[in-house]
């Protein structure tokens, strides 16, 4: 039994093929839909780790992450979908290990320091001083205002920093030596402490290092 | 001037459309890499990841992978982890048995003592010892103090060998005060090994920089790596911009590590043959196809001198300096102008 004749078939592969072209690129650029979190914790660094974990497996969106001290508050977690709040441990499509996570943060005893939200992934962020702890972005700031503190709770305690003027310096060091608050201020580059592995990074758009030698 | 248009036949054009389509599907499906930015921490310092990958997920695992390497390589050799062969060694009377890694690291460690004329030592731990860089109230140590530290330094107090009877590997010492400190190098050697596992993970370009010690693998997008050299006095300056790609580079300088006393500046890059800080260079910078490489002779650089240092690199095809000496001056080898961009 003949199926289709040569031509008949290159003609449609050839329409399948623009037809795929016309309708898939524009899917494949904007994306799937995504979600972002919060979380309310006194352990940001270890909290954030776990929903990290648990994102990386059901989901495909990669988040940044933003710290912010608040004022102690019980914790929770919550899911922000298309603009609305779900709440994790009421709604069935959510992942079990997400719901766990939720009950566990309600469960703890002591309150909630820190407000972390988790949203896409922003590419190499420009134009941003950015403070990691142990490879986490835990705040970022866009410089242009000053700032007589910005506190990061750390290994060793807390961290405090200082912008003024386009320079980032460190007014308070957890760590036992203080190395990092011996380099003084910068206006570009790294603030490193290691003992607390954190990183407080100044890019620009002008920055058009890989890397520096020293 | 006539164009001239072949029709072409009906059969033909549907197929010609149908590999263009094709084609072109597969060109807007095909995957871009993107750089991926990851920071972590081993041996006493930041290691900074940029790994080009067409997903985070994909960067992210080799970078895992990639880290987990280099932490292995800080529990087998770093000196101040007190389960390391290292710290083993130097709190042995005699030496140890030790694994081939081990033993080859520091067999070609002790090689190089000898290729940089001596400027490249791992048994000076008994001299750094009597620095106390982390100190508060840090005070140098006296010449009694040094030339008594003295005597136990020189790679001719250390030793390796096999013992064939069971292929075990040995490190040796004559004197129990002998001990080695081979962090720096080591932290070349790291940086190489986590190359090759980005490479088994199907990584072709990347960076690493641990506290300054690179190695720049492919390229970034369709150019080389970009990576300055920090001005040794205005650390916030550069003194050049270097363009590198599979390949390696590292600096030694004077204001990494040190302490003032009395006005004076006490580094921790030591002269092997006095004990005492090299004063000669302000900062060395050498490229070389290793990290491992291009630590070891960063080091001896520094300690020779630019006139020594440099004339020694440029017996070498594939390893290219400069040197920065204490009034200020910039030296370069022969070769090191095909890296520079500014």
């Amino acid at each position: 039994m003949k199926i289709m004749n040569r031509r008949d078939f290159l003609k449609i592969s050839s329409l399948v093929g623009t037809g795929a072209i016309v309708v898939g690129f524009p899917i494949w650029k904007i994306g799937r839909p995504s979600r972002s979190y919060f979380l309310v914790t006194d352990n940001p660094v270890r909290d954030v780790q776990h929903l990290l974990r648990i994102v990386d497996l059901g989901f495909h969106v990669e988040p940044s992450v933003e710290s912010f001290p608040i004022l102690p508050s019980g914790q929770d977690l919550g899911i922000i979908e298309e603009g609305r709040l779900i709440d994790p441990t009421r709604k069935n499509q959510i992942p079990g290990d997400l719901k766990n996570l939720a009950f566990e943060l309600r469960s703890r005893r002591t309150k909630g320091h820190y407000l972390v939200s988790m949203e896409e992934y922003q590419k190499d962020p420009k134009n941003l001083i950015t403070f990691e702890v142990n490879g986490l972005i835990m705040e970022q700031i866009r410089p242009g205002r000053n700032y007589n503190q910005i506190a990061l709770q750390v290994k060793h305690g807390k961290s405090i920093f200082r912008l003024q003027d386009g320079r980032l310096s460190v007014v308070e060091a957890s760590c036992r030596h203080e190395l990092c608050k011996k380099i003084g201020g910068i206006q570009s580059g790294k603030i490193i402490c290691a003992p607390n592995k954190l990183v407080a990074t100044i890019k620009s758009d002008n920055t058009l290092l890989d890397g520096i030698t020293a | 001037m006539t164009l001239r248009l072949r029709k072409l036949s009906s059969k033909r054009a549907h197929s010609r459309a149908f590999l263009v389509c094709i084609f072109t599907l597969y060109g807007c499906t095909s995957i871009t890499n993107e750089p991926y930015y990851f920071t972590r921490f081993a041996m006493d310092t930041s290691i900074e990841y940029t790994i080009m990958a067409p997903k985070r997920k994909l960067a992210k695992n080799a970078m895992l992978k990639a880290h987990q390497e280099i932490e292995r390589i800080e529990h087998l050799f770093w000196e101040k982890d007190s389960t390391s062969e290292i710290y083993r060694f130097n709190q042995s009377k005699r030496g140890i048995e030790t694994t081939e890694e081990v033993f080859r690291l520091v067999r070609q460690a002790l090689e190089y003592n000898e290729t940089t004329r001596g400027a490249f030592d791992i048994t000076l731990k008994p001299l750094l010892d009597l620095y106390p860089f982390l100190s508060d109230n840090p005070v140098p140590p006296t010449k009694e103090m040094l030339d008594s530290a003295l005597k136990y330094v020189g790679e001719q107090f250390v030793e390796t060998s096999i013992r064939i009877a069971d292929s075990s590997w040995i490190l040796r010492k004559s004197i129990e005060q002998a001990s080695l400190a081979i962090g720096g190098f080591v932290k070349g050697y790291a940086v190489d090994r986590a190359i090759e596992v980005l490479k088994n993970n199907h990584i072709r370009n990347a960076l690493i920089n641990a506290g300054g010690d690179l190695y720049c693998l492919g390229t970034k997008g369709s150019k080389p790596w970009k990576v300055g050299i920090q001005n040794p006095r205005e650390t916030e300056k550069l003194i050049n911009v270097l363009s590198l790609s599979n390949i390696a580079v590292a600096t030694s300088g004077d204001y990494q590590r040190f302490f003032l006393f009395n006005g004076n500046q006490y580094h921790h890059i030591l002269d092997p043959g006095t004990g005492i800080p090299a004063r000669r260079t302000q900062s060395a910078t050498v490229i070389a196809p290793t990290a491992e490489e291009a630590d070891v002779w960063a080091t001896a650089v520094f300690v020779l001198g630019h006139e020594e240092g440099i004339r020694l690199i440029d017996n070498r095809t594939d390893i290219f300096g400069s040197a920065i000496d204490s009034s200020g001056l910039i030296y370069y080898s022969k070769g090191f102008g095909r890296f520079l961009i500014e």
